[in-house]
């Protein structure tokens, strides 16, 4: 080390490997900005995942908005007893639960649960509304009971929404 | 003849029912309760059934359904024959304790009984 210190003191050394030290500069100048280049794109690549799963999640909390309408309007038709109409509403809404799973790969197996759930919830209360219908009994349904399975789904994909917005933030 | 795995479910089912690691949860259906994962859902139903003079008995059915709410598989307990064992002992008894578990975890049943015998406890 003294000896390179030395060396790097004589003129003659300067005059001789101007060069050489000039080389071993400009590589180590090219490396320093490889690596920033590389942490700039990373950091963009980074930018990029966290906006794509923020308007991910701005998707998933607008489709939960969705479901919750149409459910709403589920319990309306409950309550008048649209049977007939029904059944179509159900399969809609379970679609429409079925798309949030699909569309935000980002969900955490909990809240993919929460939909799960919901989807077999009105599952089932199609099944049973369409055996009444074929049974021609539709006073076996209870609007009651009924309306009060889907207060209960509109509750859990409300919960839902908000633990997707609280993850985001 | 159902298949294995439903019998080897019902076990895992009744072991997860029993450590409290399912949440079970009522359906429109009476006596019907769902449990939820990720991907399907397990429902156990009791339903009344008779023979051919008429006289009525329960039975006990599980159901796998998917994300579309599609069924994927179904099977009745007397869809087994009665000596049909697994580890805990005949698949029959497994099926009707997996229903009372879940109901029990559905309605609170133990919750309930807890707060009512404290309740009476306090009575003079």
């Amino acid at each position: 080390m003294i000896q390179l210190a030395i060396n790097f003191a004589d003129a003659d050394f300067w005059s001789e490997h101007w060069g050489d030290v000039a080389s071993v500069l400009g590589f180590a100048l090219t490396i320093g900005l490889l690596f920033m280049t590389k942490s700039a794109a990373t950091a963009a690549r980074d930018a990029a995942r966290a906006a794509k799963s923020r308007l991910l999640s701005v998707d998933s909390m607008a489709d939960c908005a969705a479901a919750i309408s149409m459910m709403e309007e589920i319990k309306r038709l409950q309550r008048n007893e649209a049977w007939g109409i029904l059944p179509d509403r159900y399969m809609a809404v379970r679609r429409a639960l079925n798309a949030i799973h699909v569309n935000a790969p980002q969900l955490q197996p909990a809240h993919e649960s929460m939909l799960t759930a919901a989807i077999a919830q009105f599952t089932i209360i199609e099944k049973k509304v369409e055996r009444a219908g074929f049974a021609r009994n539709y006073a076996t349904l209870s609007p009651a009971s009924l309306n009060s399975v889907v207060s209960k789904q509109i509750d859990e994909i409300d919960r839902l929404r908000n633990l997707i917005r609280k993850a985001e933030n | 003849m159902p298949s294995e795995q439903m019998a080897d479910l019902i076990q895992e089912l009744n072991r997860l029912t029993e450590g409290g690691k399912l949440d079970w949860v009522e359906t429109a259906e009476e006596n019907s309760f769902v449990a939820s994962f990720p991907k399907y859902s397990a429902t156990i139903a009791e339903v009344l059934d008779s023979d051919s003079w008429g006289n009525e008995y329960s039975s006990y059915v599980l159901t796998i359904m998917d994300l579309n709410g599609k069924t994927l598989d179904s099977v009745r307990d007397r869809d087994y024959s009665t000596d049909y064992e697994v580890a805990d002992g005949p698949i029959r008894g497994e099926m009707r304790k997996l229903h009372d578990r879940a109901r029990r975890k559905a309605l609170r049943v133990d919750e309930a009984l807890a707060d009512l015998l404290g309740s009476l406890r306090k009575v003079k």
